[in-house]
């Protein structure tokens, strides 16, 4: 009896612990949803959020600097504006003085980080457009703009990718097969992508940092430059000027100072076409800041007892800021001697800043001893060497455009946290609209009418001479520099000459952006160029001796060796390395 | 004539007595005779005596100075009476002479004992000598038992025990003469009669024994005894395998498998269970990741998977593949690796890389005992780190920039045509911020010192040894206190222990108090129930992984020229010191993050109940638990003098809990039919459950550094981390297997498993996994009885499948994810808070499905020459098929996580062949050896369809991989150029020459570039071995132990990053130069940087061999009240010989794709000399 009883509790037992069918439905875990769960409007607005978000280039989780949307080390570095600076020497990250010094290697991780954040963003760009193809609640209309959103996104990515490595692929929302060939320009891709954003997203946006319709146009017109279409760029850059809005609808036009593009409180003005939307929010580890240029920052010991004052202006972008008499630029003969500095000296002896004229964008652009850095030091001029961490290999100067000021710290930047930079929370410029201006300029000197392109550099420059167009002491109110601008107020004698103002504008203007690499590119000018100014630089900083620029090679990137192992195919690789490499 | 014991229940009291009192009684084996009588039906008839009387026998005879026995033994040859005596009371009774004459055999006896303490007496044909004062206890029973065996001939008793004195039973002991045979009861006493006088040879044999061998002399009418005193074997043939669901007899075993027992466990002073298995069997290759509390990576027949490699540990019936190094390997009493997939189908989804059965201690029937077991001693480390000299550093500068055109100009070492090193470093606030200064220099003024704002330091030329500075021996100790006890309704098994192993690093360490719990009851003869648990504790502070990230990295980035130091006693750092005053204080980093800590609790253990309703067939209910929190702290210490200057205090902390149930229900018969027909069944029905839970928080700006500030509450709250996940997996499994043996010659084997799994959707969601093998005992069969040397052979063949889920969960969909650092974005444009995004995090596969591994193994097992010699040899091939693998994809994708696939196919071939050789034992001087050697070799058969594809694997520090897998190459074969020697002339003089071996064409092309390279090694080893020899000399024991791998290759890519120019290992000097054109590594200089690209330069030899272990003991002759007392000494990674030029060959960190990289960073394997004791009450 006993026996019975003990059996048929265990045949209970036994069917208590059999289990229900679902059993083996185990639903995700953790904090991620499935596709389906974001396939309507609300889901395709948080997807688009996140492709948003790799403007900032801040999708890995280390080595920001390598992927930053800022693109300092892959243009500013390279171009002749600015030395990597830092410490020099084995330990301060070698790939990114190779990268200077003309030397990339495919197996650099640097690439690899620069390559996966841009095709990051292509491929959340993606997601947006199938999720958009799903989303029932969403009207055509409603799709269509959000289609063409994320088209501008998507095409903003691969236009990165293009002018770093030139012959990339084309991923839209259809590949689903990634072993791609790179042997296909992608340019009409990319203005396929602009064109539809351009005719499909409206001209005010609900948010301040979204794209619109005149941002697709701007960029369009960018791209048009990128392949010398002037004469489609002309047309499209007209009707920017005289009816491009902002996302909140106001009317493109210059700021009224050149620094307001740089600083916190401006952001998103009537200036700023599309711009990276920097923010300094607590829960991402400076990961929503331009991170990626935090440790650009001067070695400013009330900021931080450290650090790496990377990117460092060159003499010869210094020297560009001279001006002669009449306020203009020295096209000719700017580099033939140093502006004055105090390289080799300590901060305690004595220095007197450069007594010559300058253009007052210098000291918004590069910071010197013997002028204030902002509101940086309590008001007291910059010190000159105590900021840097080796003049012998970034040279005397420092970066300012992008930097917080003093007063702004925990507004436009992240709090100093341990472990962590303050970097800024300011916003970068992808395109502004003097940017716009300068490619019109550009445009009409290559189409023939080279007063207008003057009318367009004039426009620049006298904003820079009119609006708060000196740097003051910020003490005493009174001139730091001896600052000396003006227009061109006569004919250019012929194209050559146009051209040559107008891109040296575009220098003057735009430095320090990580715009000036890729112009050269473009330009086709690159080697010469670069070459022009090492042979120069080189008698000034000992790390230039030997480095050359290879015509045919070092205008664009080497390809990840890794992307290239991996896109084999039946024993080939259907990416194929860059000349040179 | 033939005994049967019927010995059921405890054993009689008198027997008791019997073995206290053994000495005093006439014979010695009186006592088995007595119980044997009063236990035996037999026994008790007495015969009828045959009626002559001794005083009516007469003989006639003649002593001439004989011995009582010698006279004895007369009488017997001359009458048909037999004499039964105690020898020793017998023996000293000599020089007896009679005159020649004739006596009655009455007065003859009297006079043989005139004088003496024995007295006799006639029972039938038998005279009992006994001892005067006995005589009232040699009546009736005892008299009745002597009159029974004191038959024709003579006879043998024995008693068969352990090394601990505690019976045998079920020894075979053998008659070699004769080849009688008979099993030693549950006493561990046996008894052969009828024996004819003379020598012969005792074969005794038992499970987990040594064979042993004595002689004896039978003597007619004489009852020899004979104590066989039994030693432990490492490597019976004979034995129980507890194979997870079921034990079986080893002799019945017909897959793939090894054991390893409770004494070789013991003889290895280890925190891991898993560290137990180095060398110790065959197709088992473990790699030791030093470090205290650090899991060790162990392959069972190499590499089966390219994810989850580990093999399934199924601890008393509890499945596990992680933490076990929470598990006291004291508390095992054997450890069974199932390595076919037969063996391991039973286990299905978890058992296809193999799977390791450990069964833990439990009472043994007698009464309470208890041990203690310890060991104390020091780890030393093997093997140190060289660096360069201060001035050797400064002068490869100096050539540097010599060599690439720049000035010669530093911020440490001047302007000179020499370096020269700095006196003194100041690291101050304000201008500068660092200073290299020479002796009596104003800025090194001690007065000015303030650790806040001017730092000096006096450098230190000579050199800061920074691995002495971080390394120390280290005192470890273990000890273990055991009850266990049984009776025959109930055993338990208690143990307690303490462990504590501090690490050669500075502050490392790992702690461990474990309690265990085994017990098992027959309620009834029909229920029985039974628990094991185990509740571990464990905390510590290491370093692990493979990385050139963590502080063993740093040892080779960090200056000498920096003191530790500075000139008021505080630790120096270099804030605000240029780069060629590279890394930073590393006593500084291991003090100020001594206070992480990880701890962890495990909670491990089953219950079951088991009703036999009829006679064998048993109902079982289990239920197993492995319930698992841990909580890891760190308290960083504010470091204001470093690079990165620390200047807040952060707390951050980090807890989780697993909880894994697991319920089987099993019915199993076992009948034996005809006596011929063995059959073993089972069904079972199981259900389990895996759930974790994970919580983070920190805070930074914590106010003190004190313990008490060691919550996340305590930050000033600037900056507050939150994290959570979970997860969660499940499985349904239906299974049975069927055992069938014909008369133990013919073994036949079957098992059926259906697994379902949550990991995969219901399209894919079962698995089934059939196995069978087939054994033949060919020693069992007739035509063998002829070959004596064969005590047994047996053949084995199995096929098997198992299968592999080991993926995350969750793998079949798309995960999209949000978090506030890569997926937020200001779109607003607020500046402070960003706009919540979503990301595609992981790219889903809904088509996965199971890896499934068929395993064919033909094998033997045996032994020979009178099991002196023992053989296991197993020939297998593995094919894994369907491979789950994340193959790294293309960047095109995306960022997002690559999607898992059933991709590859690969096989592992291979032989093991385990020996060894137990002599009999002898008197003094006893020995064996064992012997263990496998190889396999490991194949790629396919990847995705198309014989070119490969998978890259190996990415270390730069973008490009080391390793490849492809199509007829091994697994993760290293991939790279092939280093042709130095270039001496022209512009490239100074750098490597590398050999143009295809171009795009396939030929040649006359430039080195990507199409040159190759597959230059393989990480696999071809051989791996172990040898153990064990010693015993009278009370001295002694073992060696060496172990090694032979024929693998090491990607030693950690040179490039310590041993290259510029660097600071010692080896970083030979480089080239005009001056030195015989230097091994290229110029130093900023030129054609590409040298260090992955090529033949950097593979070595990884074949070593080490002496593992060398322990001698000394076991003290018996102490009253002690039943065991043994010391010895062990010496522990003693020894190791290779050519491998890193700090230390083992350098496996577990992934498939980086097998045999050695990627630097890796805590050192340890050197420990350890004293210990084993006591048993």
């Amino acid at each position: 009896m006993k026996k019975i009883s003990f059996l048929l509790l265990f045949i209970i037992t036994i069917s208590l612990f059999s289990c229900k069918k679902d059993f083996l439905e185990v639903p995700l875990q953790s904090s991620a949803v499935t596709e389906d769960a974001l396939a309507t409007k609300g889901g395709v607005q948080k997807l688009m959020v996140g492709a948003y978000h790799d403007l900032t280039g801040m999708s890995l989780s280390s080595r920001w600097w390598t992927t930053s949307g800022t693109n300092w080390q892959w243009s500013d570095v390279t171009s002749g504006d600015a030395y990597r600076g830092g410490t020099g020497g084995a330990n301060d990250e070698p790939e990114g003085v190779s990268i200077e010094l003309y030397q990339s290697q495919p197996s650099f991780t640097y690439i690899l980080n620069k390559f996966k954040a841009v095709y990051d963003g292509i491929a959340r760009s993606n997601d947006v457009l199938r999720a958009i193809e799903k989303a029932p609640d969403m009207t055509p209309e409603e799709k269509d703009e959000a289609r063409g959103e994320a088209r501008f996104l998507r095409a903003h990515y691969h236009f990165q990718g293009k002018i770093m490595w030139n012959k990339i692929p084309f991923v839209d929302e259809q590949v689903t097969d990634f072993k791609l060939s790179n042997q296909q320009d992608i340019w009409s891709e990319i203005e396929a992508d602009f064109r539809f954003a351009f005719q499909h997203m409206q001209e005010t946006r609900p948010y301040r940092g979204q794209a619109n319709k005149w941002a697709a146009a701007c960029y369009l017109a960018k791209t048009y430059l990128f392949q010398q279409k002037y004469d489609q760029a002309k047309p499209l850059l007209d009707s920017i000027i005289t009816m491009g809005k902002t996302a909140q609808g106001v009317q493109y036009d210059l700021n009224a100072c050149f620094q307001d593009n740089f600083d916190g409180q401006y952001e998103n003005s009537k200036e700023a076409v599309f711009q990276i939307q920097f923010s300094a929010d607590k829960e991402a580890f400076g990961n929503n800041s331009n991170l990626g240029e935090a440790a650009n920052t001067p070695a400013m010991w009330q900021v931080s007892s450290w650090f790496a004052s990377w990117k460092q202006p060159s003499f010869n972008l210094v020297n560009a800021y001279k001006t002669d008499t009449n306020g203009l630029p020295m096209l000719d003969t700017f580099n033939v001697t140093n502006m004055d500095n105090d390289k080799g000296l300590e901060s305690w002896e004595s220095f007197v800043p450069y007594q010559g004229t300058v253009d007052p964008r210098l000291d918004w652009t590069v910071g010197r001893r013997g002028v204030p850095y902002l509101d940086y030091n309590y008001g007291v001029p910059n010190p000159g060497k105590d900021w840097i961490n080796s003049q012998d290999f970034g040279g005397p100067f420092t970066p300012i455009k992008g930097i917080y000021r003093f007063d702004q710290q925990g507004v436009y930047s992240e709090y100093y946290t341990n472990g962590y930079l303050l970097s800024s929370a300011v916003n970068y410029n992808l395109i502004r609209f003097a940017d716009v201006l300068l490619w019109a300029a550009e445009c009409e000197v290559e189409t023939g009418d080279l007063n207008k392109a003057r009318e367009y550099v004039n426009r620049v420059r006298k904003r820079a001479k009119d609006g708060c167009t000196v740097t003051v002491d910020y003490t005493t109110g009174y001139p730091s520099a001896n600052y000396m601008i003006g227009t061109y107020d006569h004919a250019w004698s012929s194209q050559e000459v146009a051209r040559k103002a107008v891109r040296f504008e575009r220098r003057l203007e735009l430095a320090m952006e990580g715009h000036r690499f890729f112009d050269l590119v473009r330009w086709g000018i690159a080697a010469e160029y670069i070459n022009t100014y090492l042979s120069v630089e080189k008698t000034r900083m000992n790390h230039l001796s030997n480095v050359q620029f290879t015509k045919g090679k070092n205008e664009y990137y080497p390809l990840p060796q890794q992307e290239i192992d991996l896109s084999n195919q039946d024993g080939k690789p259907l990416l194929q390395q860059n000349p040179g490499y | 004539m033939k005994f049967k014991f019927q010995v059921k229940g405890r054993i009689p009291p008198f027997l008791n007595y019997c073995n206290n009192h053994y000495k005093e009684w006439i014979m010695k084996s009186s006592c088995v005779l007595l119980f044997l009588g009063f236990t035996s039906l037999q026994l008790l008839m007495a015969r009828d005596g045959k009626g002559q009387r001794l005083s009516d026998m007469k003989i006639t005879v003649e002593f001439k100075k004989e011995t009582l026995k010698s006279a004895f033994s007369t009488i017997e040859r001359m009458t048909d009476l037999r004499f039964a005596y105690n020898a020793e009371q017998v023996d000293k009774y000599k020089d007896i002479s009679l005159q020649k004459g004739t006596y009655t055999i009455q007065s003859l006896l009297d006079f043989l004992l005139e004088g003496t303490t024995l007295n006799f007496r006639k029972i039938n044909n038998k005279i009992i000598v006994y001892r005067k004062e006995e005589a009232a206890e040699v009546k009736p029973v005892l008299l009745n038992a002597f009159v029974e065996n004191a038959a024709d001939g003579g006879t043998v008793k024995g008693v068969v025990t352990n090394d601990k004195n505690e019976p045998v039973a079920g020894a075979t002991i053998t008659v070699a003469e004769t080849g009688k045979a008979t099993a030693a009861n549950a006493g561990g006493e046996f008894l052969f009669a009828d024996l004819k006088p003379g020598k012969y040879r005792l074969q005794v044999s038992a499970v987990g024994f040594r064979p042993l061998e004595k002689e004896v002399t039978v003597t007619n009418s004489q009852t020899t005894q004979v104590s066989l005193a039994l030693v432990a074997s490492n490597n019976a043939l004979d034995e129980v395998v507890v194979t997870g669901y079921s034990k079986q007899s080893r002799r019945d075993v017909t897959g793939a498998v090894s054991t390893i027992s409770a004494d070789v466990i013991a003889q290895t002073p280890v925190t891991d269970v898993s560290s137990v298995l180095q060398g110790r069997v065959a197709g088992v290759t473990v790699d030791g990741q030093g470090g205290p509390g650090n899991e060790q990576v162990v392959r069972i027949r190499g590499i089966g998977t390219l994810g989850d490699n580990n093999p399934l540990y199924v601890i008393d019936g509890v499945q596990t593949t992680g933490g076990l190094n929470m598990i006291n390997t004291n508390d095992i009493e054997s450890i069974t690796v199932l390595k076919d997939a037969a063996s391991c189908a039973v286990f299905g989804a978890r058992g296809s890389n193999g799977v390791i059965v450990i069964t833990t201690k439990r009472g043994k029937t007698g009464a309470p005992k208890m041990e203690y077991n310890s060991y104390a001693g020091y780890e030393l480390p093997i093997k140190s780190i060289k660096l360069v000299t201060p001035q050797q550093y400064a002068d490869a500068y100096w050539g540097y920039l010599k060599n690439s055109g720049l000035n010669l100009s530093s911020a440490l070492y001047g302007n000179g045509a020499t370096p020269v090193l700095p006196d003194y470093f100041v690291s101050k606030k304000g201008s500068p911020t660092f200073a290299a200064v020479k002796e009596g220099d104003a800025i090194a003024d001690p007065s000015l010192y303030n650790f806040s704002t001017y730092r000096i330091m006096k450098t230190n030329k000579q050199g800061t040894d920074w691995f002495k500075e971080v390394f120390d021996p280290a005192l470890t100790q273990s000890h273990q206190l055991a009850v266990s006890g049984a009776t025959d309704k109930s055993n338990y098994a208690v143990t307690f222990n303490y462990l504590d192993n501090k690490g050669i690093l500075l502050y490392s360490y790992f702690k461990r108090y474990s309690i265990r719990a085994n017990t098992e009851f027959k309620v009834t003869p029909w229920l029985r129930l039974g628990e094991n648990l185990q509740f571990a504790y464990t905390q510590g502070n290491t370093v692990s992984g493979h990385t050139d990230q963590n502080i063993i990295a740093d040892i080779y980035n960090t200056s000498p020229l920096l003191p530790v130091y500075d000139i008021r006693g505080n630790y120096t750092g270099t804030n605000g010191a240029p780069g060629e005053l590279p890394g930073d204080n590393l006593l500084l980093s291991r003090v100020s993050s001594k206070n992480a800590k990880g701890y962890s609790a495990r909670l491990f253990g089953s219950a079951y109940i088991e009703v036999e309703p009829v006679k064998n067939l048993v109902l079982q209910s289990k239920v197993t638990i492995d319930y698992a929190p841990y909580q890891n702290r760190l308290f960083q210490d504010t470091m204001p003098q470093v690079r990165f200057p620390v200047t807040s205090l952060k707390f951050s902390e980090f807890s989780g809990n697993s909880t894994e149930w697991r319920s089987t229900n099993k019915i199993s018969y076992s009948v034996t039919i005809a006596g011929l027909h063995k059959i073993n069944a089972f069904v079972a029905y199981e259900a389990s459950e895996y759930n974790y839970r994970g919580l983070g928080s920190g805070s930074d700006s914590v106010f003190y550094n004190l313990p008490g500030f060691m919550v996340t509450s305590t930050g000033t709250g600037v900056r507050w981390q939150v994290s959570g996940n979970a997860d969660k997996t499940t499985y349904v499994s239906q299974f049975g297997s069927l055992n069938y043996a014909f008369g133990d010659r013919y073994l036949a084997s079957f098992t059926i498993r259906r697994d379902g799994t949550s990991r995969f959707t219901d399209l894919k969601r079962y698995g089934v996994f059939p196995s069978g093998s087939l054994g033949w005992r060919i020693s069992g069969e007739n035509f063998m009885q002829g070959a004596r040397w064969v005590n047994d052979l047996k053949f084995r063949a199995s096929l098997g499948t198992s299968g592999n889920d080991a993926i995350p969960s969750g793998l079949t969909v798309s995960q999209y994810y949000t978090n506030p650092a890569y997926t937020y974005y200001d779109l607003n444009g607020v500046n402070n808070a960003a706009m919540l995004g979503f990301a595609l995090t992981q790219i889903g596969n809904p088509l996965l499905q199971w890896e499934v591994n068929k395993t064919v193994n033909l094998g033997f097992d045996g032994s020979f020459f009178n099991n002196r010699l023992s053989a296991s040899f197993n020939w297998f091939n593995r094919k894994t098929d369907k491979l789950l693998y994340q193959p790294p994809v293309t960047a095109l994708q995306g960022d997002a996580d690559a999607p898992y696939q059933n991709i590859m196919n690969f096989t592992n071939k291979g032989i093991e062949l385990e020996l060894g050789y137990h002599p009999a034992s002898k008197r003094k001087f006893n020995y064996d050896i064992n012997v263990n050697l496998a190889t396999y070799r490991n194949n790629v058969d396919y990847i995705d369809g198309k014989p070119e594809t490969y998978i890259l694997g190996g990415l270390y520090a730069r973008s490009i991989n080391l390793s490849r897998s492809a199509v007829g190459k091994p697994v993760g074969s290293f991939y790279g150029w092939e280093y042709d020697g130095m270039i001496q002339q022209g512009d490239s003089a100074g750098h490597f020459r590398f050999k143009d071996i295809s171009g795009p064409n396939g030929k040649p092309d006359g430039k080195v570039d990507d199409n040159d390279r190759t597959y230059i090694g393989n990480p696999h080893p071809k051989l791996t071995y172990g040898l153990n020899v064990n010693l015993y000399y009278g009370n001295f024991d002694a073992s060696v132990f060496f172990q090694g791998v032979y024929g693998n290759k090491i990607f030693n890519y950690w040179r490039a990053f310590t041993e290259w120019p510029g660097k600071l290992g010692a080896g970083s000097l030979d480089t080239w130069s005009p001056e030195n054109v015989s230097g091994k590594l290229p110029v130093y200089s900023n030129k054609d940087l590409d040298d260090d690209r992955p090529s033949t330069f950097f593979v070595e030899s990884g074949s070593y061999l080490r002496l593992k272990s060398l322990q001698i003991g000394y076991t003290f002759a018996k102490i009253k009240g002690i039943n065991k007392l043994r010391v010895y000494a062990q010496g522990y990674n003693l020894l190791t010989i290779t050519n491998y030029s890193g700090l230390d060959p083992e350098v496996n960190s577990g992934a498939p794709g980086s097998t045999g990289i050695d990627f630097g960073g890796r805590f050192p394997v340890a050197m420990k000399l350890l004293f210990g004791v084993n006591l048993s009450l």
